[in-house]
């Protein structure tokens, strides 16, 4: 069962990684991979004028900011993973083609649990990922 | 781990049935309850024929997932609520009884339908004590 564990740095991306060590490790030969959509690296890049000098350094700092908590959890529970950095504007959108592309079973996800009217407001990845997503996702809150 | 399975009748509610068995399977020491959610019978009660229509409608909903788990040799307890909002009177539920997850079928309504059409799925993913998982 290949298990897609979406992750942006927050508190409930972590209970989402906790979720998953603890719950996913059961199904039967689950193998995890860490999602991490990079979007600012997206928006650095489309600003013009290229890319601004200390680009990687920007890049590289959002990007371990986002991972270190998550890989932790899983390095302490021993549980193997891989890490998949994905660029792309729309978070939603990213995570649900590339798990369509390669076959995902489940998602699992933080949400922030936003209201109707503020998921519009804010744009909310979660009920974007429900729409579209090709397998079952769970959401930790 | 307690599972709870909320369940409409509709084909994806099946596929959600398929997905909390195979989590029964996995878990050893989990039950699953199936749960219905009646709206119908605030709409019907002063009907005449309000049990035989009420009585129906839950019957037809429950049995077909009854019959996935059914067909694995899995247990499962079935509960109907009565209310008029969904997902508020699943998730209160879920949160008396401590269900450690809610797996639910979802129609995969995009944004402006989900708020038109009153998504049952945003509402539970806002309101909901546990994590929960959403089959389409």
């Amino acid at each position: 069962m290949k298990i897609l564990v979406a992750i942006d740095g927050s508190e409930n991306s972590l209970r989402a990684v906790r979720y998953a060590v603890k719950t996913a490790a059961h199904f039967p030969g689950s193998r995890f991979t860490l999602v991490y959509v990079d979007t600012m690296s997206v928006q650095l890049k489309v600003k013009g004028g290229g890319t601004p000098p200390n680009f990687e350094e920007l890049v590289n700092e959002g990007r371990k900011a986002s991972l270190e908590g998550a890989e932790k959890i899983f390095f302490d529970s021993q549980v193997p993973y891989t890490i998949k950095v994905l660029e792309g504007y729309d978070i939603a959108e990213t995570i649900c083609d590339f798990a369509r592309e390669y076959n995902y079973d489940q998602i699992i996800m933080g949400t922030r649990g936003l209201g109707n009217l503020k998921g519009i407001v804010l744009g909310s990845v979660s009920h974007k990922v429900i729409s579209i997503a090709p397998c079952p996702v769970t959401f930790v809150k | 781990m307690r599972i709870l399975l909320g369940l409409d009748g509709s084909e994806n509610s099946l596929r959600a049935a398929e997905y909390a068995a195979n989590l029964l399977e996995y878990f050893p020491d989990s039950t699953c309850t199936m749960v219905y959610v009646d709206t119908n019978t605030g709409n019907w009660q002063k009907a005449e024929i309000f049990e035989d229509v009420a009585n129906d409608t839950v019957r037809e909903s429950l049995e077909r997932a009854q019959e996935v788990l059914n067909k694995r040799g899995l247990l499962y307890t079935t509960k109907v609520l009565y209310g008029t909002d969904i997902a508020g009177t699943l998730c209160r539920y879920a949160g008396e009884k401590h269900f450690d997850q809610i797996v639910l079928g979802t129609r995969g309504l995009s944004n402006i339908k989900g708020i038109v059409m009153g998504s049952v799925s945003h509402r539970v993913l806002q309101f909901a004590p546990c994590p929960v998982t959403f089959v389409k």
